[in-house]
């Protein structure tokens, strides 16, 4: 217990140390600082902009209000928010790799995770969470819920669930590409499948993606699910309404298997940087 | 010189072959994406018949041809061949000490991914057109203004890459910069959502920049979304971003020449 507890203050400190020193590289391209703040920003903008041209262009969305699929979209947002703060150097994994540096974290007395995470500040997640933070906001300001400490709750471990699934998912990724050269490209398809199709009610999709996304890659519990539970919309969602509880023991099974993969990849990556 | 830039234009597509597993990879990516895509369009058509001009088959068809078109261009660079990792790592030197010029030896380059990134977009409107996800052109004067469109967007789309690579020798890192055009691109070509489904006056602006004339512009007139009559304009348009694109790429690699610096040792 208490060996873990100094492993765990060592971590904390070698983050602290590596990410102060990632701000200050960051901060020697100060117009690269300002753009990497701002593409925060307009990547979730993106996101919001196709949801909005759905929201707009289409009918109501199979019983939900529009504010009621703003807040799919916006824990989402939050969820891939938290998740870039803290993680989103897992999928720099293929540039590390080709630029030799992958290879060194393998030789330093630190975990390999912990460098990877730390080796680049990561700047955008300023804009990814003023914007998933403003989205949040207005609509529940649309929503007028009544705020029990249930409620809360369950939104909190919403928005951590949905970033440990986007971790979990990462991790998978990360453990092919690191056995695998030229998978990389399943980096941006997650963030795009997760980004495009994370927002909607599940119930607007056709079954075959309603079972793709529950009982394959699990997309409805990065937000839906999770969200149906806050708004007491249990009763309407595909598969009946135990799942919308199911959200932590989903990611902590991927989180689990995300581990294993990430654990194999290392054991078995050879070098292939110049 | 003609030996020489088939030698350079074969660099990309046959370090994509190379990788067998970065080809599946490709494969499994664009069939998912045009997949997922099109059920999510037909779903949000089920209760209705045309928004913004377009019809269920029109958008599917958009849809199927933009994913397309975007993600096999994404896909490129299995190399690492670009202005700004040559920068980084001080290998940029040996562009300019070539025979080639820096300028032509990455025209070349480009070619060849462009080539490799058409393949993908034929072989998939081939896959698509027999399974019935886009539908085929309404005539054959539609095919082949589509496919000039095509070409021209090829040649657009290859301008704006370069600038954001002529950037690298003034900022270094473009890191910022490239996401940023990325955001654009998928913004303001139309691949993300088409253009016709923005605001009147958003749409209107947009489909007159390069990055419509790039994707946007040969997709709509292939789906019918432009018609034939004005094909021209269209047309005329992607050739004019072309022209412009071209004289500022040429004075941007003149100065880029004039000011580089080469890091590492």
């Amino acid at each position: 217990m208490k060996e873990t507890a100094a492993r765990l203050r060592r971590a904390a400190r070698i983050a602290r140390v590596t990410g102060r020193a990632g701000l200050r590289e960051r901060l020697a391209n100060k117009g690269d600082f300002v753009l990497a703040i701002v593409n925060g920003v307009t990547y979730q903008i993106t996101v919001l902009l196709f949801a909005t041209v759905v929201f707009t262009r289409f009918p109501p969305l199979a019983g939900w209000t529009v504010a009621q699929v703003l807040l799919v979209s916006s824990v989402r947002l939050l969820a891939h928010s938290v998740f870039v703060l803290g993680f989103t150097n897992v999928r720099e994994i293929p540039y590390l790799i080709r630029q030799g540096r992958f290879d060194s974290f393998l030789v330093r007395p630190a975990p390999v995770f912990l460098q990877v995470c730390t080796s680049r500040f990561p700047l955008n997640a300023v804009g990814d969470l003023t914007v998933a933070a403003t989205s949040l906001g207005v609509c529940l300001s649309m929503l007028r819920l009544d705020w029990t400490l249930a409620r809360i709750g369950s939104l909190v471990l919403a928005v951590a669930g949905g970033a440990a699934l986007e971790l979990a998912l990462a991790l998978c990724v990360a453990g092919l590409v690191l056995r695998r050269a030229g998978t990389e490209a399943l980096f941006s398809w997650l963030d795009t499948v997760i980004g495009a199709f994370g927002n909607y009610p599940l119930n607007v999709f056709p079954a075959v993606l309603r079972a793709a996304f529950t009982f394959g890659l699990p997309v409805a519990f990065v937000a839906f699910y999770p969200v149906a539970a806050v708004l007491g919309k249990a009763a309407s969602v595909p598969y009946g309404p135990a799942l919308t509880l199911a959200a932590p023991l989903v990611a902590t099974v991927w989180l689990a298997l995300g581990g294993w993969a990430w654990r194999t990849g290392l054991r078995t990556y050879t070098r292939r940087g110049w | 010189m003609t030996a020489r830039a088939y030698r350079l234009a074969r660099i990309a597509p046959l370090a994509e072959r190379m990788r067998g597993a970065r080809m599946a990879t490709t494969g499994f990516v664009v069939a998912t994406q045009v997949l997922l895509y099109s059920q999510l369009w037909r779903a949000l058509y089920a209760h209705t018949a045309t928004v913004a001009g377009l019809d269920v088959r029109q958008a599917v068809t958009y849809s199927t041809l933009a994913t397309l078109a975007t993600t096999a261009r994404a896909m490129r660079g299995a190399t690492g061949e670009s202005v700004k990792t040559r920068i980084l790592d001080g290998s940029i030197a040996y562009w300019f000490l070539r025979p080639v010029s820096a300028r032509r030896y990455r025209a070349w380059y480009g070619v060849g991914e462009a080539l490799y990134s058409s393949a993908w977009v034929f072989g998939g409107l081939a896959l698509g057109l027999g399974l019935g996800l886009v539908q085929p052109p309404a005539s054959v004067a539609v095919a082949a203004v589509s496919a000039v469109s095509f070409t021209l967007g090829l040649v657009v789309l290859y301008y704006l890459t370069v600038l954001i690579d002529v950037i690298a020798f003034w900022t270094v890192s473009t890191d910022g910069v490239t996401r940023f055009y990325e955001f654009v691109q998928a913004l303001l070509s139309g691949a993300l959502v088409p253009l016709w489904f923005l605001p009147g006056w958003l749409a209107g602006l947009t489909t007159r920049l390069p990055f419509a004339a790039g994707v946007s512009t040969p997709i709509s007139l292939y789906a019918g979304r432009i018609p034939l009559a004005d094909a021209v304009s269209a047309l005329a348009w992607q050739a004019g971003w072309c022209a412009v694109l071209a004289v500022v790429a040429a004075v941007g690699w003149r100065r880029a020449g004039r000011r580089l610096v080469v890091l590492g040792g």
